[in-house]
């Protein structure tokens, strides 16, 4: 299937994505130890990937001010993805998959995260445990012959209009974990109304 | 739209998980955290005795005591 999905980011890092160069960096799972050590960043709440928003630039451009303040950019990406190395976290029956996952792992994960994480903001601490679970998760998968390339889940992102957290998403996030699946990349210019 | 449906046993998350190394995956993140990552291969044990009192094993019967919780 295909997507429109959009990055929301700086004007250098969308520099970075639309070079040749561009590479997504995954962690590694060698002799049954996972090892995250080639990255600098801890993972976003759906793992590693480019985090972008699917038919939103709206919601890419509003999370990037955030951030970036003027200096904000959005990337237009168009993926095609096969349902069988997408990783939908909005379907019930794997929602229920992930959580007995996740149960039978949590103390550990907290553990990790409360030595990782003792100085971050408690609020980002929640998706910091989902995003390492979710890599193990994916992992585990692997040993299914299954590779996931690509997550998506409904989420609620908070933005500088809407700065207070809903349980009610406002988008669609597809993170974005194997740079194959990428199709098309370019700088989306925004139109009236974004 | 149709969705891959993920059928991860009991059996098959315990066996997964009985071969992670929790106490590596802390290691390495706690130097994530601090960004000395040179050091991991040269002061291993040093890392893995001042930053983890015990070891974490993956038992779905037990925890470590180090992450019992108070409440």
């Amino acid at each position: 299937m295909k997507y429109i999905s959009y990055h929301g980011t700086n004007k250098q890092n969308a520099n970075k994505i639309l070079s040749v160069n561009f590479s997504i960096k995954l962690p590694v799972m060698m002799n049954n130890l996972y090892s995250p050590h080639n990255h600098e960043k801890v993972p976003g709440s759906l793992g590693f990937g480019l985090y972008t928003f699917i038919d939103n630039p709206s919601l890419a451009k509003d999370f990037s001010i955030r951030f970036n303040h003027t200096n904000w950019t959005v990337v237009e990406i168009q993926t095609e993805i096969n349902h069988n190395e997408l990783l939908d976290l909005d379907n019930s029956h794997n929602q229920t998959n992930y959580h007995e996952f996740k149960n039978k792992v949590r103390q550990q994960i907290e553990l990790v995260a409360q030595h990782k994480y003792q100085r971050a903001v408690s609020s980002r601490k929640q998706s910091v445990l989902d995003g390492i679970t979710i890599e193990l998760y994916i992992m585990a998968i692997k040993k299914q012959q299954i590779s996931i390339n690509a997550v998506k889940m409904k989420t609620y992102t908070t933005t500088l209009k809407t700065n207070w957290v809903s349980i009610v998403p406002n988008g669609i996030e597809l993170c974005i974990r194997n740079i194959n699946l990428i199709q098309t990349k370019r700088q989306y210019l925004p139109v009236k109304g974004d | 739209m149709k969705s891959l449906e993920i059928n991860l046993t009991t059996k098959e998350m315990d066996d997964f998980l009985n071969n992670v190394d929790f106490n590596q995956l802390i290691v390495k993140y706690d130097l994530l955290a601090s960004k000395v990552t040179t050091t991991l291969t040269q002061n291993n044990d040093v890392l893995l005795k001042t930053n983890r009192p015990t070891e974490i094993p993956f038992n779905s019967q037990s925890q470590p005591s180090s992450i019992k919780k108070s409440n």
